[in-house]
């Protein structure tokens, strides 16, 4: 298994000092946390500040045993956590705005909160799985570089070809052999964070 | 036998678009293996389409360790991205924490000397250039182990076809206008580069990054030609550039070619894919291929894959697409020209031969614009129409059509800087006021003789109204510090070239320094140099060493000290030298002998970020407390701790407390007195008392990073400043946001001086900016009488002025001492007129009880009632020779008065509801007055015998408010209907009319020159207008209820309005024309050599005045 699951995770939460655990978690969905954020219209900095605060008013409610599984999934949680921490930053602005300044969007709804999140979501299994894919392939470096150029970068075979000196025909294998690859890995990846969400 | 597999290649191309169907069909179909390949591709592709922008936009992993000091004045974080051209880094600068992108260029990319010479050479002009839509070069240099690097500005963005594609609004109108309006600040940021001489030559989506604001950035100028001699580094012979945006003339490799029209090309490229989501040509072939499409394939008009895309849009990509580089815009500000034309609903330059096709785009913009500029532009057309009907005189139909450009810019410009987009507005504003040849500093500013001119000078008054901006001037680099003069007439700055000026508040330069050149770029820091740069602080080979700048000379040290220290500074007495060590440990040095004078911290306190606050006479350091982080500092003199230590709370979850918020917690700051302090905690500040050194308190108002704080020598403002370009002046111990705008860029520096209302700013783009504090500092207020003011008159000597109002009392007031001279109780009811005589002796006052009398303004006494028993008073004139004075009001009753004899003269009697309005003609001879009845027109009588001369017809609706011009030969009329009429006042014939007032007018003044009209009224601003014109000039809101009175000093410069506000407004406009002055020179500096080179329309000399 490439990762634990998030019930695994989730368990691991239970003992604060778990230390592993805590970070697994961060790790997982501090990222989405942020992403999310910044999509909602916050600034990088402000998204990384609502991701912190989300996380840590997740943990707090999670010790005290308020986040209970049947209740819902961890996902609707932490929609709830970060929408309800960047509404409150909304506010904070809003009392001390001046002049003209034009003021962040009203919050979107429910089921438009949860499409961001998948998506964001999606978008951190993607990178997570190119992460993975790079450590854990055994091809070499200029296939892995040519899949990089020409499958992610879309730059055309011939440039990458020559970039990595290998023939053009080979970076079009090395494309579809490791995408093939990076979908098993999204694959493998979406079944764990899915478990228990 | 077993057939050959096709190879990869072909099957994907077969696989994903059916190319070489027969052949590779029919294997496959007996294939099992390229079939199972095929299907592979397929879904490859779906899932790359969503997979590879996230991974595109996640961080990737570093590749190898990085050493943080590898570039000196640089702390390295992490690795950005990795090309063929090199690394990137995210980086700080260490003597400013400043956020920064370092690129490290392969080792050895030279092949010669001369090929690093040319490349220092063109960095060197990239780092000069200073435009928002361009990253800003801080320095390049060289490496201890000899790779080349350049260090920029760090851009928070994703590339611009990520951008387009996620971010903009779906297929239609809306998205292709934003993608537009992307293209504008890019183009606009290529001229600017252009204009300047460099060629950025591989301009592709990766070179420009868009921030989480929404604003573009070209990276990478000047580095495109080196990189691409570099035979290396280059793939493909002469080639440079990247192939799928090159130019045709890059594909031949034809070197003279390439130019400012390569850039248009690369532009023209993303923009065609912005739009249609699709390359012009095919891309996936060979090189080969590649540049035959370049050459030869004519890219498919755009409106074929975007339904109803304006063909002006189209022809503006095509254009930008030609082969010819000679029948594309001939540089990128001709193109950002016609795209910023195009936004406006104006005219593109790509098609302007036809005239029918000129009144098309003009005529087509009337329908969405204001009632006011409409009226403006169809005259504009009418005249465009005349003309090219006549086709006499192909000049003047041009010179027209120019005319309507500009007015439109200019109004553009105020709509932007009405809707809050302050930056470009000033820019577009200036832009004009340059062409047009405003010249701030002229005595005529505002009153120009030239009606373009007095227009662009409103804009630009009305524009500063709104920007306490007193000054900005500019300088070569990021600025190092700024300060104040004592008395604030002046203000010094340096920047980080070492070099030093002062300026005086009209923006002038009063003396200078040169920028020091003895040193290589990244060691000028001036915060390493005493204020006199006789001494500098420096750190090579191991050791630490007090140098003479200017020869170099060691005159203290080497004081070894083996591992680089993080940081240090010399103060700018040159008095002591502060290292931040390497393990973290602060100690201060003597300035002149380097000797130990004390250790602040040890290494344990792991002091993690620190600043000296020379003009505080200060030192803060955010450190670890256990189980906390907390800020603690000294004053420099005695270098004694202040005894409170400021400490922040543990962030929550997981991770060890105390290092977590040490790493939030940036750039601490400590009052002059130590009783605050202050730090930066992501986008919000933390205050600290000192009698609460565990309760900071969280101040927000900052949108970003807070980036600078700065308490006031008198510890009553902090100032902070943000990333995203905002300062705000916090209240001390209110903690109070007092004020907050924009600077446009990020501030590095500061001086406030709270006594003088000012605050001075640098920043990152190297201007120096001064700010008066405080409300409309150009404004003052002097209270009002309860319920407010109806009538308000000023003294022909300007000295003295006089208010009545609801409470029937009236307010002598002297202009000098700005005192109320006395309140005088005169009238039962409410005061509805007051005038002076000629000569200031009498103050008149009129009331709705019936009553003129007479006042001596000097000892508030009554001189005389003259009547008493008339319909409520609500207008009334003193005639210019001084003999008679007019009254008018309920029931349309005129009348006036032998004021020698006191006898009445015949009543005149307009049979109106009410007369609120009358006027003696500048030379006596006639008396007007206005009706408010809409049926009743304004009557203008010979003044001496009373007999009637003509009615003013043309409003539509009751007519209040009323003027004679300078000269007398034209009167003003406002009414009901939203029109000011101007009319011949020797034969009432209307001569102009100005439409959509916004307001209804109640009272009007000309200047002295009769060139502006200035109107109050029913909504609380100020209305400016051109009698000349006829057109509205500017709006300036001031008031909260109505208006009723207006007055202007003889000399023009003194505005006084009131009304139903609890205050009287005195208007400085030569306060409020100051700013103009201020900003003048900068912008006449960067805007000359645009305006001289890439004004395609020839339109660079002012015209000759025009009435």
């Amino acid at each position: 298994m490439l990762t634990r699951t998030t019930t695994r995770l989730i368990e691991g939460l239970r003992d604060p000092a778990n230390a592993e655990a805590w970070s697994g978690f961060d790790a997982r969905y501090r990222p989405v946390l942020i992403a999310f954020a910044a999509r909602l219209g916050f600034s990088h900095d402000d998204a990384a500040e609502i991701a912190q605060q989300s996380l840590a008013e997740f943990a707090r409610a999670y010790r005290e045993g308020r986040y209970e599984r049947e209740r819902g999934r961890l996902s609707s949680w932490l929609i709830g956590i970060a929408r309800n921490v960047a509404s409150g930053m909304r506010r904070g602005r809003g009392a001390h705005r001046v002049g003209g300044d034009t003021m962040l969007g009203e919050m979107p709804d429910e089921p438009e909160l949860t499409r961001i999140w998948s998506q964001e979501r999606e978008r951190a299994i993607f990178a997570e799985a190119m992460t993975i894919l790079h450590t854990t392939s055994q091809a070499n470096e200029s296939t892995l570089r040519a899949f990089e150029l020409f499958a992610i970068r879309g730059v055309p075979a011939e440039e990458a070809a020559a970039e990595c000196g290998i023939s053009v025909d080979a970076v079009y294998l090395a494309k579809s052999r490791l995408t093939k690859r990076l979908r098993e890995i999204v694959r493998e990846l979406t079944t764990a964070y899915d478990e228990g969400e | 036998m077993r057939e050959p597999c096709p190879p990869p290649a072909t099957l994907e191309l077969f696989a994903l678009r059916g190319e070489g169907a027969a052949a590779v069909e029919d294997h496959v179909a007996r294939c099992p293996a390229c079939r199972e390949y095929i299907d592979d591709a397929r879904e490859n592709e779906a899932f790359l389409g969503r997979a590879a922008p996230a991974i595109l936009e996640a961080k990737p992993a570093p590749r190898e360790p990085i050493d943080p000091h590898a570039v000196e004045g640089f702390e390295l974080v992490e690795e950005i991205s990795r090309g063929g051209q090199g690394v990137v880094y995210r980086a700080v600068q260490a003597a400013t924490h400043r956020p920064a992108a370092v690129k490290m260029l392969l080792a050895g990319a030279f092949a010669s000397d001369r090929q690093r010479r040319r490349f220092e050479r063109e960095v060197e002009i990239a780092a000069r250039l200073r435009h928002p839509n361009v990253v800003t070069v801080f320095e390049s240099g060289q490496t201890p182990d000899g790779r080349p690097f350049v260090a920029m500005e760090f851009v928070n963005g994703v590339p611009i076809d990520r951008y387009v594609r996620d971010r903009l609004p779906e297929p239609g109108r809306e998205r292709t206008d934003a993608v537009l309006r992307l293209f504008l600040a890019i183009a606009s940021g290529v001229a600017a580069a252009h204009s300047a001489g460099v060629i950025h030559r591989d301009l592709k989506p990766s070179n420009i990054l868009v921030d989480a604001d929404g604003v573009p950035r070209v990276l990478d100028f000047g580095l495109a030609r080196p990189i691409a001699n570099h035979p290396e580094a280059s793939l493909t012979h002469e080639f440079a550039g990247t192939p799928a945006y090159a130019a045709p003339e890059q594909f031949a490799g034809d070197g003279a070619a390439i130019g400012t029209a390569t850039d248009v090309y690369a532009l023209g490229v993303m923009l065609y894919n912005a739009l249609t989501g699709r390359h012009p040509y095919p891309r996936d072939g060979s090189l080969a291929e590649l540049a035959r499409h370049a050459a030869s394939t004519d890219p498919p008009p755009p409106s074929r894959f975007v339904r109803r895309l304006p063909s002006d849009v189209e022809t503006i990509v095509l254009k930008s697409l030609a082969k010819d580089p000679a029948r594309r815009y001939r540089s990128a500000g001709s193109m950002a020209a016609d795209i910023g034309d195009y936004l406006s609903g104006l005219p593109i330059s790509a098609r302007r031969d036809s005239p029918a096709y000129v009144l098309h785009r003009l005529a087509k913009r009337h329908r969405g614009t204001a009632a006011a500029a409409l009226v403006v532009l169809l005259t504009i057309v009418g005249a465009v129409v005349g003309l090219a009907l006549l086709a006499s005189d192909l000049d003047h139909e041009r010179r027209a059509a120019l005319d309507a450009l500009r007015d439109s810019r200019i109004h553009r410009a105020r709509l932007m800087a009405a809707a809050g987009e302050l930056d470009q507005a000033e820019e577009l504003l200036w832009r004009e006021a340059l062409l047009a040849g405003v010249r701030a500093h002229d005595p005529d500013f505002g009153v120009e003789q030239n009606a373009l001119q007095r227009r662009v000078s409103w804009g630009l008054i009305e524009y500063y109204s709104r920007v306490p901006r007193a000054m900005r001037v500019r300088m070569g680099g990021a600025i190092d510090w700024v300060t104040i003069a004592e008395d604030g007439s002046e203000v010094g700055a340096g920047d980080v070239t070492g070099a030093s000026g002062v300026w005086s508040r009209d923006g002038r330069l009063l003396r200078s320094t040169p920028p020091l050149r003895v040193l290589p770029l990244n060691n000028h820091l001036t915060s390493q140099y005493s204020s006199d740069y006789a001494r500098h602080v420096r750190y090579a080979d191991g050791s630490l060493r007090i140098v003479d700048p200017r020869s170099g000379a060691t005159l203290a040290g080497p004081l070894a000290i083996e591992r680089p220290p993080r940081q240090f500074w010399m103060t700018r007495d040159g008095g002591y030298v502060v290292v931040w060590d390497n393990d973290r440990s602060v100690r201060v040095l003597d300035g002149r002998t380097l000797d130990e004078r004390r250790v602040l911290l040890g290494p344990e306190a792991m002091a993690f970020n620190m600043r000296l606050l020379d003009g505080q006479g200060t030192l803060a350091i955010v450190c670890v407390a256990p189980p906390a982080a907390c800020v603690r500092s000294w004053r420099l003199d005695t270098l004694l701790e202040f005894p409170f230590r400021a400490t922040y709370p543990p962030a929550p979850i997981g991770l060890d407390a105390a290092a977590n918020s040490i790493n939030s917690l940036t750039i601490p700051a400590v009052s002059a007195d130590g009783r605050w302090c202050a730090a930066g905690y992501g986008g919000s500040i933390l205050v600290w008392d000192a009698a609460l050194p565990n309760e900071p308190s969280v101040l927000l108002g900052h949108s970003a990073s807070v980036v600078h704080l700065t308490f006031s020598a008198d510890a009553s403002r902090l100032i902070s400043v943000g990333t995203d370009g905002s300062t705000c002046v916090w209240g001390l111990p209110s903690r109070d946001l007092l004020h907050r705008w924009s600077n446009g860029s990020r501030g590095l520096a500061a001086d406030i001086r709270t006594d003088l209302g000012l605050l001075a700013l640098g920043d990152i783009r190297g201007f120096a900016t001064l700010y008066e504090l405080g409300d409309r500092p150009w404004l003052h207020a002097a209270p009002a009488p309860p319920m407010g003011i109806m009538a308000l008159a000023v003294s022909r000597d300007g000295r003295t002025y006089a208010w009545g109002g609801q409470a029937g009392s009236i307010t002598v007031y002297d202009a000098d001492s700005k005192r109320a001279m006395h309140e005088i109780d005169a009238h039962d009811a409410l005061i509805s007129a007051v005038c002076f005589s000629p000569d200031g002796g009498t103050l008149y006052s009129g009331s709705v009880d019936g009553a003129v009398r007479a006042w001596n303004p000097a000892t508030g006494t009554l001189e005389r009632t003259i009547f008493e028993g008339l319909p409520a008073v609500w207008a009334l004139s003193a005639s210019p020779d001084g003999r008679s004075l007019a009254a008018g009001g309920l029931g349309g009753f005129v009348c006036a008065w032998d004021t020698t004899t006191w006898e009445a003269r015949p009543f005149l009697g307009i049979e109106s509801i009410r007369v609120p309005n009358l006027a003696f003609s500048p030379d006596g001879a006639l008396l007007a007055a206005v009706s408010a009845h809409p049926d009743v027109q304004p009557c203008v009588w010979n003044a001496r015998t009373g007999d009637p001369l003509f009615r003013l017809r043309g409003h539509t609706r009751e007519v209040r408010a009323l003027a004679f011009s300078p000269d007398g030969a034209t009167i003003a009329t406002g009414s009901d209907d939203l029109t000011i009429r101007i009319w011949d006042a020797q034969t009432g014939s209307l001569l102009r009319t100005i439409t959509g007032l916004a307001r209804d007018p109640f009272e009007l003044a000309f200047d002295p020159t009769g060139r502006i009209l200035y109107c109050v009224g029913r909504s609380p601003g100020l209305g400016v207008y051109d009698p000349i014109a006829g057109i509205e000039l500017a709006s300036i809101a001031v008031h909260e209820g109505l208006v009723f009175g207006l007055a202007l000093s003889p000399d023009g410069r003194t505005l006084v309005t009131g009304g139903e506000d609890d205050f009287i407004a005195f208007w400085s406009l030569d306060h409020l024309f100051s700013y103009v002055r201020g900003n003048a020179s900068r912008w006449e500096e960067q805007l000359a050599d645009d305006l001289a080179h890439d004004d395609p329309r020839g339109v660079g000399t002012p015209r000759g005045p025009n009435e």
